[in-house]
């Protein structure tokens, strides 16, 4: 038995799907996506109409985060980390407000699914190996995945060590978008998932009232900490990123 | 006969994966809380230096109980093996 939350906009769903479900098959999670995206770009017009020198209300939030973002990624990214800002924002905010939209009863979280999130992590694993050949060119970017080989001296690169080496982190590299996808997707639909569950005890121990109070107490509890791991797996994905990114583009220092 | 057998073995395996999975990340979860609360509280000003690695390691340790979660999730609801089992039933 599934244990399925009811959905708000299952109407709406449905209503695409019939119109374009032949081109591009429509589900419950891109309409909310959608949902998210017209939030953040309500928010986004409404604060740049209102641009204040002396900022009010919504505008200070806004400033808060990109100032918070910019402290966060200056150690890890150095000098590039004002050219990265504008994509390790978007992922905040965006990852930040599907998270928190799934705690809404009748709402999904976009994030609880994994397309959404792999479609995030290939789009940083793309910036990564991008910017990092773009940054230090072709040869030295691949001379940097045989790692502790480049400093012993021209001698190694007639043992097989290198190559070997090479091929381990090249797996490495391609373990990291679905570690990143996985851990954000994972959390949020378990979270739901446990959310449903409990739903679901609820209804089935109306008969034996004895037991109510069991899903009753864990429902909050379970929410309190969804709200707690959203501001987490949000935080982890956006500070991931900058590692990855950070680590790609950082010269050398010697 | 076969195939309760089968999800008798599956819904096992998934309880099982998820359980065994969670021991090794809590030790290790727990030694990496101490090790913390033990810097903070000899230097509490290094909070916010802590704090950061900190969170990020919790995290990394999870993300290993989350791979056995999915492997979990995968054989409960979309079990690619199960079609091989309730196509008799229903045909």
């Amino acid at each position: 038995m599934h244990a399925e939350p009811p959905f708000l906009l299952g109407q709406l769903t449905k209503l695409i799907d019939e119109r374009i479900g032949q081109l591009i098959p429509i589900n419950d999670y891109i309409v909310m996506t959608w949902v998210v995206m017209l939030m953040i770009i309500a928010a986004a017009v409404v604060i740049r109409l209102g641009l204040k020198k002396i900022p009010t209300g919504l505008q200070n939030i806004v400033e808060i985060l990109t100032q918070e973002l910019l402290n966060l990624s200056e150690p890890l990214m150095g000098k590039h980390a004002r050219f990265f800002l504008p994509l390790m924002g978007t992922f905040a905010i965006f990852i930040l407000i599907s998270n928190l939209i799934g705690l809404i009863p009748g709402l999904k979280a976009p994030t609880a699914n994994w397309n959404t999130t792999i479609a995030m992590a290939v789009i940083v694993f793309l910036s990564t190996h991008f910017f990092g050949i773009k940054q230090k060119g072709l040869i030295k970017y691949l001379q940097h995945f045989t790692d502790p080989c480049p400093q012993m001296g021209w001698w190694v690169w007639l043992t097989p060590l290198p190559y070997g080496l090479f091929f381990i982190h090249l797996i490495g590299e391609i373990a990291k978008p679905f570690s990143l996808s996985i851990r954000l997707f994972i959390n949020m639909a378990s979270k739901h998932l446990m959310l449903g569950v409990l739903a679901l005890l609820f209804i089935l121990f109306l008969k034996k009232l004895a037991l109510i109070f069991l899903p009753t107490l864990l429902v909050p509890f379970v929410m309190a900490l969804g709200i707690l791991v959203c501001f987490v797996q949000t935080f982890i994905f956006v500070l991931l990123s900058m590692v990855y990114i950070g680590m790609a583009t950082q010269e050398e220092e010697h | 006969m076969e195939s309760s057998y089968f999800f008798a073995l599956t819904v096992l395996a998934a309880a099982l994966g998820v359980g065994i999975a969670a021991i090794g990340p809590g030790i290790g979860q727990g030694i990496a809380t101490g090790k913390a609360v033990e810097g903070i509280a000899r230097q509490p000003e290094a909070t916010g230096k802590i704090m950061v690695p900190f969170i990020l390691g919790l995290a990394i340790m999870e993300t290993l109980v989350l791979y056995a979660l999915a492997v979990s999730l995968i054989l409960l609801f979309a079990n690619p093996f199960a079609s091989m089992f309730t196509a008799a039933v229903v045909h």
